[in-house]
């Protein structure tokens, strides 16, 4: 009874301090658990404290980490990638996931306009929208504000300054705009199952058209129940075909 | 329609087998019909071991002929024969309200498997088997084995490659489908290989092939075998049933402008003799390195890297190839001191040819030296049966030296150095992969995430609007130094009431500002004649002008008087002014 009533004022002194040791504990024993080859242990404290973090690139780079360590390639990459969503330039992600594809070897083939885009933008991969939109924000306010003084003040180093912000943010407006719709506009998903197989239609009976290895990224278009029992998502891969994958085969990202 | 029923006609039961005179490929239809009633159980067939039988159906028919009325109910069932000879079925009885019904004995004869002979053979043009497409230019099968017709058209065989093999040893199954008719409704029966693990090898091939002066289609199918027990075992046979045309010595239904249309076919079933083979088992004792593989192979080594800095990775490969069970190939076991030792999942590549299955299995193994200096990969030693010589033969790859420079002290990443070093478990010395994040700060970092779209949109629109309101300003002003008088014009009443509402004004001389900045004057410069004489110019209302020349005149009675004004001439000139303003002056 004691040692409830002590628990009980800790815990109303110190707020939320005591949850806090425990998720630290917990993610101290999740990489103990990493460290001595227990990965199913590691991935259950991982995922629990993913749920109390939500947005935190650490976790889900650890989580990358133990499914690589698992063998489930594809898993590894689909959390790398929601890592580096978030944290776009820590090099550990960046790392391990240019390991991961490099050793699965999974290359599909890109059309023109998204290696185009990829490499006209190419800043985009090193920040998150949040960054884009928060720099959008700040060249636009900048830019107004030029363009508000050029109304009293009438410099040719102040004209040349509104010219120079207005291009700076039209390109900042697209980039932001490509990332939008690369993030949040479209959903993405990577393939987790080895040899997947893509149909034409959502039933099993229909032949499938290709299989596609595991760790391969393919656009989710939309999803369809099945009879109640299976749940089937329709992807477009990176050369514009569509074609419907089981739910299970595929991580979203 | 009623139709009345008079007394049930004599019940009897008939038997007919259609052909009387088949051979064994043929199926046979036996029909048992039961005259008089339409009710009762199925009929009792007798024992029929020279058959397999299989039901196909009911029918029943009800006519009145001249007032009597005759039913008939007929059961079917398909007869494959299963041996030569003929045969003698006994009667078929049927049980009915207490009574037994017999049908009379059938007997039927049943040939040799010689599907057509010479003479019945059609003289049309050479087709495929539908659904079997075939290239007209494919050329013809290399080194087909001696084929003998024995005046058929259409056959099938099954053969193995050898028929004593070691056992694992990679064995062909071959079946081949020879036909110079028209053939519909192919369905092959392929036997369960269940003393050996199988492989398709080709899973359909089609060729054209002279054999006795006829050209014939031929369909081939190859699995390779791996057998997987010693002693005697047998293969059964395949069997491949078809549907050929009746008549086909007509060679008008043959020809492939009509095709089948509604031609009458026949079922046929074709079976392949089966095959009894001799599994050897391999010499004893097996060499230590033999784990299993039969077949002839090769082997070979590579490293990714021979020069090294302590920590860094190089990848050591190792390929096995061959004909035979590559798939069961496992790498040899080998002593790697020295290194820490990552396994790589193996993958194995096959290619499927004519001479069954060839292919590679690629192990990989990424090393990593914990010491410097140099150090020596052994040899890898592998061991395997080769059928051909009926012996165990080695294969050995070249030792190979490593030079390991000593590590430049950098830690190889630094999140190693967020690990607690009090811990009791064991760090890896390196990763092919960074690390987990271990610092416990790192579970506080919380990535922003744009949430509000709204809070985007004002802090978005509020720039544009400042400088949208700063727009506006600036061009009323412009507008203002551009045209002064006009702004003065659109201002006066304005102005004129802003002026009245001070005290200690002159309302003459507002009066005179207000049609001064109307008309584009000086206010002072005017004098109330000249404010009448403008406005009546202007065709203003009369008694509006009346009423204003009087009260201008009180006004400058007054300030003649040398007062400013009465409240009372003040509400009487905002008054007047009002309707002027009204008026449009």
């Amino acid at each position: 009874m004691k040692l409830v009533f002590a628990i009980l004022v800790l815990s109303l002194l110190t707020g939320e301090s005591v949850f806090a040791d425990q998720r630290e504990d917990n993610f101290r024993r999740a990489s103990e658990a990493y460290y001595k080859n227990r990965w199913d242990e590691a991935l259950s404290l991982y995922q629990a404290l993913l749920k109390e973090f939500p947005t935190n690139a650490h976790l889900y780079f650890n989580l990358g980490n133990v499914y690589f360590r698992k063998g489930e390639m594809g898993r590894a990459l689909q959390h790398y990638a929601k890592a580096l969503n978030l944290k776009p330039r820590e090099p550990d992600i960046r790392a391990n996931l240019k390991f991961v594809q490099k050793k699965t070897g999974v290359e599909l083939p890109v059309p023109f306009s998204t290696t185009l885009k990829k490499n006209l933008f190419f800043w985009n991969s090193y920040f998150t929208l949040h960054e884009l939109v928060l720099s959008l924000l700040m060249v636009a306010a900048v830019f107004w504000s030029s363009l508000t003084l050029r109304l009293y003040i009438k410099r040719p180093l102040l004209k040349g300054g509104v010219w120079g912000f207005g291009i700076l943010l039209a390109l900042m407006l697209v980039s932001t705009g490509i990332k939008y719709d690369e993030t949040l506009a479209r959903r993405w998903g990577i393939l987790i199952k080895p040899e997947v197989a893509v149909r034409p239609a959502y039933l099993k009976s229909v032949e499938p058209f290709v299989k596609l290895p595991d760790g391969a990224k393919v656009e989710i278009l939309g999803d369809q129940e099945f009879k109640n029992e299976e749940k089937w998502i329709q992807i477009r891969l990176p050369n514009g075909t569509r074609g419907w994958i089981l739910e299970e085969e595929i991580g979203v990202i | 329609m009623a139709i009345g029923l008079s007394a049930p006609a004599q019940i009897s039961v008939s038997a007919r087998i259609e052909p009387e005179q088949a051979t064994l490929e043929d199926e046979l239809t036996l029909t048992v019909s039961i005259k008089g009633s339409m009710k009762g159980s199925e009929p009792v067939l007798p024992n029929m071991p020279a058959f397999k039988v299989i039901a196909s159906g009911t029918s029943s028919s009800l006519q009145i002929i001249n007032g009597d009325v005759e039913s008939r109910k007929e059961y079917s069932y398909v007869l494959i024969p299963q041996e030569e000879g003929t045969f003698t079925i006994d009667p078929i009885t049927l049980f009915l309200d207490g009574r037994e019904y017999k049908s009379e004995p059938v007997t039927v004869t049943i040939g040799k498997a010689l599907s057509q002979s010479p003479s019945a053979r059609p003289t049309g043009p050479l087709l495929p088997p539908s659904g079997f497409p075939l290239d007209q230019n494919e050329p013809q099968a290399p080194s087909p084995p001696f084929v003998e017709r024995k005046g058929k058209d259409y056959w099938i065989t099954a053969s193995v490659s050898k028929k004593n093999p070691y056992i694992n040893e990679q064995i062909l199954y071959t079946f081949r489908f020879y036909t110079r008719v028209r053939v519909r409704e192919a369905t092959l029966t392929i036997p369960e290989f269940k003393d050996f693990w199988s492989e398709e090898v080709v899973p359909e091939k089609k060729y054209y092939r002279e054999i006795e002066g006829d050209r014939f289609v031929v369909s081939e199918k190859v699995i390779a075998l791996y057998p997987l027990k010693t002693g005697e075992v047998t293969i059964p046979e395949t069997v491949l049933k078809i549907e050929v045309p009746e008549g086909m010595d007509n060679p008008f239904f043959n020809d492939p402008f009509f095709g089948f249309g509604s031609l009458k076919t026949r079922p046929k079933n074709l079976k392949s003799d089966s095959l009894v083979l001799t599994i050897l088992p391999l010499p004893d004792p097996p060499p230590q390195n033999f784990a299993n593989l039969v077949g002839q192979f090769q082997m070979k080594s590579a490293l990714s890297s021979r020069q090294v800095k302590e920590g860094e990775t190089t990848t050591l490969t190792v390929e096995i190839s061959g004909r035979g069970n590559i798939k069961d190939a496992v790498l040899p076991p080998v002593s790697l001191d020295g290194f820490k030792v990552y396994d790589d999942k193996p993958v194995t590549e096959t290619v499927r040819s004519e001479e069954g299955i060839l292919g590679k299995k690629i192990f990989k193994k990424a090393l990593v030296p914990l010491t410097s200096g140099e150090l020596v990969l052994p040899p890898l030693s592998l061991d395997y049966f080769n059928p051909m010589t009926g012996k165990f033969e080695s294969l050995q790859t070249e030792p190979v030296t490593v030079s390991v420079a000593p590590s430049d002290g950098e830690q190889l990443n630094d999140a190693f150095s967020q690990v607690p070093q009090n811990r009791d478990w064991h760090l890896p010395v390196h990763e092919e992969i960074a690390t987990i994040h271990t610092h416990p700060s790192v579970l506080m970092v919380r990535e922003p995430i744009i949430s509000s779209r709204l809070v985007l949109v004002f802090l978005f629109g509020i720039p544009p609007l400042v400088y949208l309101a700063n727009l506006l300003v600036g061009l009323i002003r412009l507008r203002r130094l551009q045209n002064p008088q006009a702004y003065r014009k659109k201002r006066a009443f304005r102005i004129f009431l802003k002026n009245m509402s001070r005290e200690g004004v002159h309302d003459l001389e507002q009066i005179r500002d207000y049609f001064g900045a109307k008309w584009g004057l000086r206010g002072s410069g005017l004098t109330t004649a000249e404010v009448i004489d403008r406005l009546e110019a202007s065709g203003m209302d009369r008694n509006l002008l009346n009423d204003l020349r009087s009260h201008l005149h009180a006004l400058e009675r007054s300030s003649y008087g040398g007062e400013i004004s009465t409240p009372s001439l003040r509400s009487k000139t905002v008054e007047l002014i009002q309707k002027m303003e009204r008026k449009k002056v």
